[in-house]
């Protein structure tokens, strides 16, 4: 009875995919856009709890080292800001036509980024909003984090950059190479020692519009190797984001 | 018919896991009730994690990583739970 019943649903399983598949994403869609409510609301009411003073001490700990976290971010991604905004000014000056600014809206993230294990997030915007698959999704600090994958009516998957596995083509210290996904804002490189890397320097990607997708987080040179392992990561934590913007 | 508490609290710990906990919860929920069960309730974690992640676009994109593992483990491990298992 219970090996028919699992057989059953293994073939029920496998409809439910096919169709939602056939139709669009249908099913696919309502899922999300519960997840999001669910993760929304959820997160919601852990903070109510925790907020009751129940757990005072290890919060009042908790609140004071994420103070902490998000100021050393911050000062992070403006030291990195700075130098992309020099590098970018630059290559503006060597252009005889001005950059517009790029049209887009801002989004809340409505799930948390460690949960996908196919390095993707959700927004709560979609189509409705004018967002469609390929928009870039931009932090506060102007660092691209990813693409829309796949947009519903309100709520839209976003690929990250540096998802695991994932490969990009970038521009480090002027020396194209290619960077691997590590999940988490996160990412690796190898380049020859004769290339001079600065820890702090921007990591540039011709693939989403010449923006900066990261920066040097270090570099360790093996004197056994002929190359560099180049550490790359967001300036600011991908976890602290609560809003990004997509541009058109 | 009824299910026992421990699957019970499993599935549903998987199925929470799927919106707030990183993937390895899932999949531990999801070998945990496949060793002890045939339950049938890991396919539709599976899946709801493929609704809910995958990116979309090309077939690669688009293949039910999750679903594909959940039945690979829950039908894998049939022998094992027949040979073992009372039930």
């Amino acid at each position: 009875m219970a090996r028919r019943r699992l057989l059953f649903t293994t073939i029920l399983v496998v409809f439910l995919f096919a169709f939602d598949i056939i139709s669009g994403g249908k099913i696919r869609g309502i899922v999300r856009a519960t997840g999001g409510f669910i993760y929304v609301h959820g997160v919601g009411m852990v903070s109510s709890i925790t907020n009751t003073g129940f757990f005072s001490t290890r919060h009042a700990l908790q609140t004071r080292i994420d103070a902490l976290s998000a100021e050393v971010a911050s000062l992070n991604q403006q030291s990195a800001d700075d130098q992309a905004l020099k590098d970018e000014n630059e290559q503006l000056r060597a252009l005889t036509h001005l950059a517009s600014l790029a049209e887009g809206i801002t989004a809340p993230i409505v799930s948390s980024f460690r949960t996908s294990p196919y390095g993707t997030f959700l927004v709560g915007a979609g189509n409705a909003d004018g967002i469609v698959s390929g928009d870039l999704v931009v932090s506060p600090g102007g660092f691209v984090i990813g693409t829309i994958s796949n947009a519903g009516a309100h709520t839209s998957i976003v690929k990250e950059v540096f998802a695991p596995d994932a490969s990009i083509d970038a521009v480090i210290a002027g020396s194209a190479t290619l960077v691997e996904g590590r999940g988490a804002g996160n990412a690796h490189a190898r380049m020859p020692h004769g290339i001079s890397v600065a820890q702090g320097g921007p990591v540039i990607s011709p693939a989403f519009r010449g923006r900066a997708i990261g920066i040097v987080g270090s570099v360790v040179a093996d004197a056994a190797s002929a190359y560099s392992d180049i550490y790359i990561g967001l300036p600011v934590s991908v976890e602290s984001l609560r809003y990004v913007y997509i541009e058109k | 018919m009824t299910m026992p508490l421990f699957r019970l609290a499993v599935a549903f710990l998987g199925f929470i896991s799927i919106f707030f906990l990183p993937p390895f919860f899932v999949f531990l929920a999801i070998i945990v009730l496949s060793v002890r069960y045939r339950a049938w309730e890991v396919l539709f974690m599976g899946l709801l994690m493929d609704f809910m992640w995958t990116p979309g676009g090309s077939f690669m994109m688009i293949f039910p990583f999750a679903t594909s593992l959940a039945i690979f483990i829950v039908w894998a491990l049939e022998p094992l739970r027949s040979e073992l298992l009372t039930r």
